[in-house]
């Protein structure tokens, strides 16, 4: 919400992009919605029995869930340019919450025969932006479907006033120029090296505007070595106050 | 005690469904995902209005509502409609779906949030897991929510103590249903304490308008204010919490703060009626003319063939405009809108009697207002005579009929008229402050203590010559009681006083002799006619001095 009322012609003209913007979104989102359902139909009858049509399906799944995420960060971020995007913190059950992230995606594990373990008390609460974290934990858990080797591994825990979210992959890790970068605080999004790392900074974003009392939430990426029981891979963090 | 998908799948199959939502696609894709979970029976609605009749025939225990539902009423009208109506068991859960963010979406009380938002796109394994988690919810806070159905409230505190005890994820739920258990109950420092418990660990919307509600009802109005204050400032989109803030506002005599907040409110959600109905009250206190007419024009629209329609609304209209002609210099000017109104309200109304009668009577003072008393006093000869037949008369109806008298300047007729509503309704707050507003002095119970309240706290500031508060005292009061004579006869005293010690203002001498002309009409045996004569000359003096 704007809390600006003044009005001149400026705002009111972002009103009615807005407006129109969020229409927009409206009707995508109804095509998009059909698209997965169909699709998931679809992919459900031929399971069995013709596997690269299975990995063509979800190929097009894939994309449809990105198409989605890039519509999240685009209104996202329109409003948070424009002082509009406001947070509607409620309690979450975590445990839920992250079993329904891992199974909006489960198609895309299932044709990479990726295996997603979670480790969360079912008892665990957080506050947050449901909405928002979910386009985060989703934007993580596409890549990671696509660059881990076999396993993605779910952590959520309650530690120093802090909701820890640890998504753990077994593949090459997270490039050092990604995690440099997103260390940097000066940073700008480069359009032209091909990955805009649109989510990543959208998920920076998001994360920081979570707070309470003088605390604030934050995104990091680490690379973590092998151990008896875990292969090495990349970590994904985010901490919410 | 975890709860396996079996169970889950026991529980569906003794569940009904509503699926709200008007692409057919959509509404037949949801269908069958719900039946595949093993709901027991699931209907559908295309609109709002299928929606309201099915829920009125049948309890559903799962309702999925698309948020936006084309051009007519959306998901959370619809909800808000289902639970004022009550048609919604504490019990049922309802699932508002929607294309974007949730924090988009204006709600007009706590108890008119949905359950829960789901994003589209979904698919049938998210929805799944979304309503699973609801579904055990409230299955798990059954007997809780049942006990607030049938309105057991101490039953429910116990309930929610009992499940708080085990600490759980239902322990913030929890806390949430007792501090609205304890508010429904009217035990505010109870529930002001289960709030400032949740809020000792982080800011949280629902105890944040729960406290806000609860130390109004205290009637600690500067907490309340910054409580509300401080939810404004975050962007909170609950509208109770402007309703709440413009009655603070009023309760500390600050009318156009409160004018200020409501029309905040309006210009976020321009369709509530009773909110637009409340502005146009308010604003008419302030003599914002512009605005009371502009929300009583909105009033009349949004009521139009619902079931807030009523000839009253024109009524106020007119009253409005009416209002405005008083404290206008071209009072003929309104004089078109007036009766435009009124022939309207007559059109609609045509066999009403009652309504052709109390247009007529308005229209008497509207002409009145203009001047024109010899074409009033006219129009009222041509009233009495249908007013003495009718049989029912309301106390609109009579109230009309007194401000006419008034208007034309036949004082006697108006008080008669009043005193004799004043003790008919002597236990209506709404009538009695009606009485009072017209009067010239207070009749009803309530009028005349806070009368004599208001004297003695003139009379003490006369004393320590605090003359600018008198004056602002005095003028506050005579926005609720603009003719009272006592009041207005005051209001002068203080202002010559502190014209007379301070000099005069051009605006102080206006003001003076608005109340002066509020007191022409008073007679020679009058009690207060020899101050007033005295008061009178004051002011006449200090006009000729002034510069």
């Amino acid at each position: 919400m704007q809390k600006d009322h003044s009005s001149n012609s400026t705002t009111e003209a972002s009103i009615d992009f807005s407006m129109l913007l969020a229409s927009s979104v409206h009707d995508i989102k109804n095509s998009l919605s059909m698209l997965l359902t169909s699709l998931d139909d679809v992919i459900d009858i031929n399971a069995d029995d013709n596997p690269q049509q299975r990995k063509n399906y979800s190929t097009l799944r894939g994309e449809a869930s990105r198409i989605n995420n890039a519509l999240i960060y685009l209104l996202g971020l329109y409003r948070l340019e424009n002082d509009q995007l406001s947070l509607n913190v409620a309690e979450v059950y975590v445990a839920d919450f992250l079993e329904e992230q891992v199974a909006s995606q489960q198609l895309l594990f299932d044709i990479n025969n990726v295996v997603v373990t979670l480790d969360c008390n079912p008892d665990l609460t957080g506050f947050f932006d449901e909405h928002l974290v979910a386009g985060i934990v989703n934007n993580i858990l596409v890549n990671c479907a696509k660059y881990t080797n076999k396993t993605i591994r779910v952590q959520a825990q309650k530690s120093n006033g802090f909701l820890t979210v640890n998504i753990i992959d077994d593949g090459q890790g997270y490039p050092q120029s990604i995690i440099d970068n997103l260390n940097n605080k000066d940073r700008s999004i480069d359009f032209n090296s091909g990955s805009t790392n649109l989510g990543l900074f959208f998920s920076q974003k998001i994360a920081a505007i979570h707070h309470c009392k003088d605390k604030y939430g934050t995104i990091q990426l680490s690379n973590i070595e092998a151990t008896a029981d875990y292969a090495s891979g990349g970590c994904f963090t985010l901490q919410l106050p | 005690m975890a709860i396996t998908r079996l169970d889950v799948i026991k529980i569906y199959k003794q569940k009904t469904a509503l699926v709200i939502d008007d692409y057919p696609d959509m509404r037949g894709s949801i269908r069958r995902m719900l039946e595949n979970f093993g709901v027991k029976h699931v209907d559908t609605a295309v609109n709002g209005e299928e929606a309201i009749e099915k829920c009125d025939e049948t309890a559903y225990d799962i309702i999925l509502a698309d948020y936006n539902l084309g051009d007519n009423k959306n998901g959370q009208q619809i909800l808000e409609e289902l639970r004022f109506k009550n048609s919604l068991k504490q019990t049922s859960l309802y699932m508002m779906i929607t294309a974007e963010t949730t924090k988009d979406m204006v709600f007009g009380a706590l108890e008119y949030q949905p359950d829960d938002y789901l994003t589209k796109p979904f698919t049938q394994a998210v929805l799944e897991k979304r309503l699973n988690r609801l579904v055990i919810e409230k299955e798990a806070l059954y007997e809780i929510n049942s006990c607030i159905d049938r309105l057991d409230f101490d039953r429910a505190i116990a309930l929610c103590q009992q499940r708080i005890n085990m600490h759980d994820k239902y322990e913030q739920r929890c806390y949430r249903l007792m501090g609205n258990c304890f508010f429904k109950k009217h035990q505010f420092a109870q529930s002001k304490k289960v709030y400032q418990g949740i809020l000792e660990e982080r800011d949280i919307e629902w105890a944040s308008i729960g406290l806000g509600k609860s130390l109004m009802a205290l009637n600690e109005l500067d907490e309340a204010e910054a409580t509300f204050d401080k939810l404004i400032d975050n962007g909170c989109l609950c509208l109770e919490i402007y309703d709440c803030m413009a009655d603070i506002k009023r309760r500390q005599g600050d009318v156009a703060g409160a004018q200020k907040i409501l029309e905040k409110a309006v210009e976020l959600s321009p369709n509530a009626i009773m909110r637009q109905e409340t502005l146009a009250d308010i604003s008419e206190e302030n003599h914002d003319w512009a605005v009371a007419e502009k929300s009583r024009k909105k009033v009349i629209r949004l009521g139009n063939s619902s079931v807030y329609e009523s000839p009253e609304q024109h009524f106020q209209l007119v009253r409005t405009i009416s209002k405005e002609m008083e404290h206008s210099d071209d009072p003929k000017g309104r004089l078109k809108d007036a009766n435009e109104a009124l022939k309207r309200v007559k059109r609609k109304y045509k066999d009403d009697p009652t309504v052709e009668l109390q247009s007529d009577i308005i229209e008497a003072n509207v002409i009145a207002n203009t001047g024109d008393i010899a074409a009033s006093e006219k129009k009222i000869s041509s009233i009495q005579d249908r007013l003495e037949k009718t049989i029912t008369k309301p106390a609109q109806l009579l109230l009309d009929m007194a401000q006419t008298y008034k208007s034309v300047g036949d004082h006697d007729k108006s008080q008669t008229l009043l005193k004799k509503l004043a003790d008919t309704y002597k236990d209506n707050e709404e009538v009695s402050d009606a009485i009072d507003r017209i009067s010239d002095e207070p009749l009803s119970q309530k009028g005349k203590q806070q009368a004599i309240d208001l004297n003695n706290t003139g009379k003490e500031l006369f004393a320590q010559k605090e003359y600018s508060k008198a004056i602002k005292l005095f003028s506050q009061a005579l926005r609720h009681y603009p003719n009272n004579a006592g009041l207005n006869l005051n209001l002068m005293l203080a202002l010559v006083r502190e014209m007379s010690a301070q000099g005069a203002t051009e605006e102080q001498l206006h003001q003076c002799t608005a109340a002066k002309q509020k007191l022409a009409h008073i007679a020679t045996d009058h009690p207060m006619y020899d101050r007033y004569k005295i008061l009178c000359d004051h002011l006449n003096k200090l006009s000729l001095a002034a510069p």
